[in-house]
């Protein structure tokens, strides 16, 4: 019983591991903000679920058990949150996706209603156009 | 569980590591809002491996801290970004 616990706790362990890094490497494969945002939330997480979920199932007690699954519950909560309002940020600030088959309901509605110009996001891609759509990189 | 222990923590270094990268070479403020957020699910991600390989919960309250800590950052640099541009 204890051996099942363990391999299984394991197992969460590396799954966790492995989709933070894939996640970091997404951040890298990904073409616009919008996807960037998608990659680093999703699967962020999850690993999150996965490594916390194994801590629940080694530690003991209940008081450690307790904090760790309110852990997960606020990632569970705030993760779509934060990730949402950046998403909006980002389209009122200017910042359009990439793929021009990307549906953009909220630039519809803002084109219905009479406001701004669409900008292309072009990652990182090297500033050699020179009207640079995002100003200069002052971060 | 040490063996366990030791690949998921060099997985999480170099996600940690490549993280870093990406919010050094980010283009605009979004991108590094973005990589910042990663960056604590990551640091998230290695206090729960840490918790399970030691079985000591001595930092559990951590995770609860930090993740709150997070969320604020992230709503208050989407409200800046909101009005100033990326």
């Amino acid at each position: 019983m204890n051996t099942v616990v363990d391999v299984l706790a394991a197992v969460m362990l590396i799954a966790g591991s492995a989709l933070a890094l894939i996640a970091a490497i997404g951040l890298f494969r990904m073409p616009d903000a919008y996807s960037r945002i998608h990659v680093a939330t999703k699967p962020a997480t999850l690993a999150v679920v996965f490594t916390v979920g194994a801590a629940v199932l080694r530690v003991p007690g209940l008081a450690p058990t307790t904090k760790l699954l309110l852990a997960v519950l606020l990632q569970f909560w705030t993760a779509p949150v934060a990730s949402h309002m950046l998403g909006r940020a980002a389209h009122a600030a200017g910042l359009r996706p990439a793929d021009p088959w990307a549906v953009d309901d909220l630039q519809a509605a803002e084109e219905a209603a009479g406001e701004i110009e669409p900008v292309v996001d072009e990652g990182h891609a090297a500033p050699t156009t020179p009207a640079d759509p995002l100003g200069p990189d002052d971060g | 569980m040490n063996a366990v222990g030791w690949v998921s923590g060099v997985m999480l270094g170099v996600a940690g590591l490549l993280t870093t990268f990406h919010v050094i070479r980010a283009r605009n403020l979004v991108d590094r809002a973005v990589g910042v957020d990663m960056l604590v699910a990551v640091i998230l991600n290695g206090l729960a491996v840490s918790i399970a390989i030691t079985r000591d919960a001595l930092v559990a309250v951590l995770l609860l801290i930090i993740g709150l800590l997070a969320f604020l950052g992230s709503v208050t640099i989407a409200r800046y970004i909101e009005q100033r541009g990326p």
